[in-house]
């Protein structure tokens, strides 16, 4: 379990980083105004990302060890199929939800955000540095 | 009814439970509003098209949650081992995992924002997206009992 927890927290470390990357570059602006009409100074979405997404990389870990073997796939793949899980439960239903009252503009760049973070970015380190 | 394969039944069974947790959710949020919890939806139904609100807005709950409930119903099937517990207790965990994975993370991220920005509409966000305690634990225990019924 201590190596999920470690591995867990890289990963979503590494997540927040990207997440932020994509808010710094401006990309995120061009679809929409973050988040919901208020601007937010950039410190502020930096230490935002890392902490939420370190956190739940925590939680996302722990249950990552416990469904290890269910996961289809082995090794890197695994962690990448388990990252999509993530993303479908965690980043799909809620921006579509939001999308559906109208404000796509805020929820598009939420569900390609979090693909590149939590799908691909979270999900390969997650299959690269935990192993039972 | 039995349905082999496990991948299928939790297809159907997750989107008839999907269909009971949007019926949930429909119930809590019509109370919520009248209890002025929702402002734009106690107008909304104070107005001569409260039918056509209630109506539309169950018809939307059944699409968003039935599909949402669909594809978790897949998830459980994929790591019904995992989960510990068993029948219902199972199908309860899981509904409290989904609560947890797909709002919870929603909420944390408003409350979050919110004590980093002091921006109080964030805190309002976070009870909003927490309020789906209400439908996840219903959409559990349903999809258990449709589950473990079709094996």
């Amino acid at each position: 379990m201590k190596r999920a927890i470690i591995a867990g927290l890289i990963a979503g470390f590494a997540s927040g980083i990207v997440m932020f990357i994509f808010h710094i570059s401006g990309w995120w602006d061009l679809l929409s105004i973050y988040p919901l009409h208020e601007p937010i100074d950039m410190h502020i979405i930096l230490i935002f990302n890392i902490i939420q997404n370190t956190i739940w990389g925590v939680l996302f870990g722990i249950f990552f060890a416990m469904i290890y073997d269910h996961v289809p796939a082995i090794g890197v793949k695994k962690g990448l199929v388990y990252g999509l899980i993530i993303w479908i439960i965690s980043l799909i239903r809620i921006p579509v939800i939001i999308a559906m009252h109208g404000a796509y503009t805020w929820a598009i760049p939420w569900i390609i955000v979090g693909f590149f973070s939590i799908a691909i970015t979270y999900g390969l380190l997650i299959g690269y540095l935990y192993k039972k | 009814m039995k349905i082999e394969n496990a991948k299928m039944r939790g297809f159907y069974t997750g989107l008839f439970a999907g269909f009971i947790g949007a019926i949930a959710v429909h119930i809590s949020l019509m109370v919520s509003a009248m209890s002025g919890f929702h402002p734009d939806y106690a107008a909304l139904l104070a107005s001569e098209r409260a039918i056509e609100f209630i109506l539309y807005q169950l018809i939307y709950e059944l699409g968003q949650v039935g599909i949402s409930g669909a594809v978790f119903g897949i998830f459980y099937s994929m790591f019904y081992e995992a989960i510990p517990g068993k029948g219902v207790k199972k199908s309860f965990i899981f509904g409290l995992i989904i609560l947890l994975f797909s709002n919870l993370w929603w909420s944390s991220y408003n409350f979050l924002l919110g004590l980093l920005t002091g921006i109080e509409k964030f805190f309002w966000y976070s009870i909003l997206w927490t309020g789906a305690v209400y439908f996840w634990p219903v959409y559990g225990i349903f999809l258990g009992i449709f589950y473990e019924r079709w094996k």
